[in-house]
């Protein structure tokens, strides 16, 4: 048995599809590929899939990573090849290949987000005032956590997991391209961080198009 | 097909993915190359309507045609509803992101009474005018099928033509005609008179309804050369029936998220209170080999891990000893679970249901319907106290610790302790329970009781009945509760101004349409939601309608008074329903279709006999 990483991107409609949503559809392909994985024991069998870091539902995603197991000789060329035959639009794989670096050494993740504004917003103002507000402000969100069994709200300082970040203005729109904090040790939701800085500047964004472009380890070098 | 306001829409509302397509098995056509559209409208959720056999097969027959692009669209939950309307984006279709209004035939599937507001709804966010006369090219032409389409009158306003029965062939002879007339640029009028010729198109605007002063029905006149009745199409041959090969695969779950298989057409039951075991006979099987071979065909097709068995009475299926066998050699082997719903415990193969749980452990129901015996009877319900006892004690005995029991109320003939019944049955099951001395340690046992208020529906021997009203559901309900003296039994309700109301539509005539609009208008949507029926806005809608609706509901019609759904031939003779209606009252029950024929009538839409009877 083999572990074999797939990378894969995730784009256009197939980014409307949850972390759960993917999963599922992931144990479906799989089995329409017939490729031979390995099932978990038990009552209910079903392929071994794990994900390197959940993709959060209306991100896209340029070089995701997922995990299976395989049984017998099938090399990594064919799982490709059978992999990408049962693909939806907006699902590719990328490569496959034997593990390498454990998911837990996933530190940060590159972003690229562009910003369409609202009628009346000024682009070069506000990357301008984004660019500052990370550099001099205190950044803060407000977040679902847990004390024990409860649910509580807390607040939490976003610029420690902000590793870099800057913003332009280019063509009317804003786009960003940062590095946050990523995985399990520490994790920021580019989601919340846009939340943050809608606040404390007063923009008005149309839409935010979310493009995570890798996972890095703490050496800042891609997961591989 | 996401456009830029597309996406702005889908990044603000909950489960983007019930309006993005691009599902595996979805098919996108060159629209350059099809001579006819056709919208496939499902007027409920996504999870709900992507959960739904008959579309799946209906999508699969349409874009097998080369002439025809079949594309699907569900109704947008409210929160989407809003940002549609407040961004003006027109109702679209999944494939291809088109607007719903430049589809040739827009094509609705109406499987419940309480989804007639979403169709009104659906037309207007594609911004067509919701009534049939404001729409008079013959694109787009609004089509309706589904099992409630036995009594269209109520929503007859809305919709062009109806198309009683079952739809696979039906649809071919439509589109067909469809085709014709547009190339020769017919006038609607013209496409409409044609397609009353068709057996299986009901055009309700060839009709004239007349009536009474007491509100009855006087007359239906066909108008030439609509006929005089309409006869409901179906399949002869299952075998040759069409079913896709693979299915579209929702991204987000949908209810019923697997292969289904259908394996009989019909029921040979004869449950008096349930209209799907009237309007789909005659009874017709599939062939065990068959039914194989489209499960593992879809299986491989599609991935799904679970493939589901469908059918009314699924244990009824006479080729269930070849069939599981078949299936159960490569569903382990491939670690495919099957799952047969409605599941009879009364006759099913001590030995076969264990293997089959060894693969599946899904929820074990029964449905006694009723508390005593007698009124089981009445309803024709062939299951007995023991009967449901039995099948329990084998249940815990094999390590359950649930159970789900099914009953109604507002039956005819009901007394106080047919009610109290009910509680005792549950009660009893309870008991068996504590009866298994090897029962599992520290575990107690949990018993679901859910309990419907009866809706008495056309073509069934009940259709003259009075419906409870909505107060005396509601204190039945509470008499029940009052008599349940354990928290190992948990008891839930329908809504019974939701039942009323289901009922006044299902029995409605022409005259109800005002009354749906209205209550559209006044914001009534996704009426079949226990969070979403208003009854204030309907009591209103009827109100100022000047609408009773105890005239549909709440009152006992004569034998001989006209229906409004008498003028579609469902294949069922009226003698037969009489029949049946007075067995009912005096409590005296009829024996299945194997056992014995009941001289339904329905036979003679499949050439005289009955299939895999006797
Ligand atoms: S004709 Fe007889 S056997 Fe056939 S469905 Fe009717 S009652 Fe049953």
């Amino acid at each position: 048995m083999r572990l074999v990483r797939i990378r894969f991107s995730k784009t256009d409609t197939a980014k409307y599809m949850s972390h759960l949503d993917l999963n599922r559809l992931m144990q479906r392909l799989i089995k329409k590929s017939r490729l031979p994985v390995w099932y978990t024991e038990g009552f209910n069998p079903h392929a071994y899939v794990t994900f390197a870091l959940p993709l959060p539902l209306g991100h896209e995603g340029l070089n995701e990573s997922m995990d299976i197991r395989i049984e017998g000789p099938t090399g990594n060329e064919a799982i490709k090849e059978r992999l990408t035959a049962v693909l939806p639009p907006g699902l590719a794989i990328k490569t496959v290949y034997d593990t390498q670096d454990a998911p837990k050494t996933i530190a940060f993740a590159l972003y690229e987000i562009n910003l369409l504004l609202e009628p009346g917003q000024d682009a070069e103002t506000l990357a301008k005032e984004f660019n500052s507000l990370v550099k001099n402000t205190e950044l803060k969100a407000k977040k679902m956590g847990k004390k024990g069994k409860r649910k509580i709200e807390k607040e939490i300082i976003l610029n420690p997991l902000i590793e870099s970040f800057e913003a332009k203005a280019l063509d009317g729109k804003v786009q960003i391209t940062a590095t946050l904090a990523a995985g399990s040790k520490a994790n920021l939701n580019p989601d919340l961080l846009l939340t943050s800085l809608q606040e404390a500047s007063g923009a008005q964004i149309e839409l935010a198009k979310i493009v995570r472009k890798d996972i890095l380890k703490a050496d800042f070098e891609p997961f591989e | 097909m996401l456009t830029k306001k597309h996406e702005k829409i889908l990044s603000r509302v909950q489960k983007p993915g019930r309006y993005s397509g691009g599902e595996p098995g979805s098919i996108i056509k060159d629209k350059s190359k099809v001579d006819v559209s056709f919208a496939f409208c499902f007027p409920d959720t996504y999870e709900i309507g992507m959960s739904h056999l008959g579309m799946k097969i209906l999508y699969s027959v349409l874009n097998e045609r080369e002439d025809t692009r079949c594309e699907r669209v569900f109704a947008p939950w409210t929160d989407m509803e809003a940002e549609m309307r407040k961004e003006k984006l027109p109702l679209y279709a999944l494939e291809s992101g088109d607007d719903v209004k430049d589809f040739d035939i827009i094509g609705f599937t109406l499987q419940y009474e309480l989804s007639y507001t979403n169709l009104l709804n659906m037309l207007d966010l594609a911004g067509l005018p919701i009534k049939a006369e404001d729409r008079q090219g013959l694109a787009p032409l609004v089509v309706a099928g589904g099992p409630c389409v036995c009594n269209p009158e109520p929503i007859c306003d809305f919709v062009d033509l109806f198309l009683p029965g079952e739809g696979e062939e039906v649809i071919n002879d439509l589109v067909d005609l469809y085709k014709t007339h547009k190339a020769k640029s017919s006038s609607k009028a013209e496409f409409l008179q044609a397609a009353a010729g068709v057996q299986g198109i009901y055009v309700p605007s060839l009709y004239e309804v007349d009536y009474e002063e007491s509100g009855k029905i006087a007359a239906v006149r066909a108008k030439s050369p609509a006929p005089k009745r309409v006869e409901k199409r179906i399949i002869s041959d299952l075998d040759k029936a069409h079913v896709p090969e693979n299915f579209v695969v929702p991204f987000v779950e949908a209810v019923h998220d697997r292969v289904t298989v259908e394996i009989f057409r019909g029921c040979i039951r004869g449950c008096r209170f349930c209209q799907a075991g009237f309007i789909y006979r005659p009874i017709r099987e599939k062939s065990h080999d068959v039914i194989n071979d489209q499960c593992k065909t879809l299986a491989d097709n599609t991935g799904y891990d679970e493939v589901s068995l469908c059918s009314l009475s699924t244990s009824d299926y006479s080729q269930i000893q070849d069939l599981l066998p078949e299936l159960l050699d490569w569903t382990v082997e491939e670690k495919v679970n099957i799952s047969l719903p409605s599941l009879r415990a009364d006759n099913f193969p001590k030995q076969l249901s264990e293997r089959l749980l060894a693969v599946r452990r899904s929820g074990l129901t029964f449905a006694p319907e009723a508390g005593t015996q007698r009124l089981r009877d009445v309803i024709n319900k062939n299951i007995s106290r023991e009967e449901i006892l039995t099948a329990a004690r084998r249940a815990f005995e094999s390590g359950w610790t649930s159970v789900k029991l099914y009953f109604m109320i507002g039956l005819p003939t009901e007394t106080e302790e047919d009610l109290e019944a009910i509680a005792q049955l549950a009660q009893d099951v309870v008991d068996e329970f504590y009866k298994n001395p090897n029962r599992p340690k520290g575990r107690g046992v949990s018993v679901s009781v859910s309990v419907a208020g009866f809706v008495p529906k056309p073509f069934t021997p009940f259709q003259w009945e009075a419906q409870d009203t909505a107060e005396s559901f509601a204190y039945k309900q509470n008499f029940i509760k009052s008599k349940i003296k354990t928290r190992k039994i948990n008891i839930s309700f329908h809504n019974p101004h939701m039942s009323f109301l289901e009922g006044v539509l299902a029995r409605g005539d022409r005259r109800l349409g005002a009354l749906i609009e209205h209550a559209w208008r006044l914001g009534c949507r996704f009426d079949g939601w226990d969070d979403q029926f208003d009854k204030i806005l309907w009591t209103q809608a009827f109100e100022e309608c000047g609408l009773e609706p105890e005239f549909y509901a709440s009152r006992l019609r004569g034998m001989d008074e006209l229906l409004p759904w008498d003028h579609l031939d469902y294949g069922l003779s009226k003698k037969f329903l009489i029949r049946e209606r007075e067995k009912a009252y005096a409590a005296k029950t009829t024996p299945h279709c194997r056992q014995a024929c009941a001289a339904c009538g329905a036979n003679a839409m499949n050439g005289g006999a009955c299939h895999a009877i006797g």
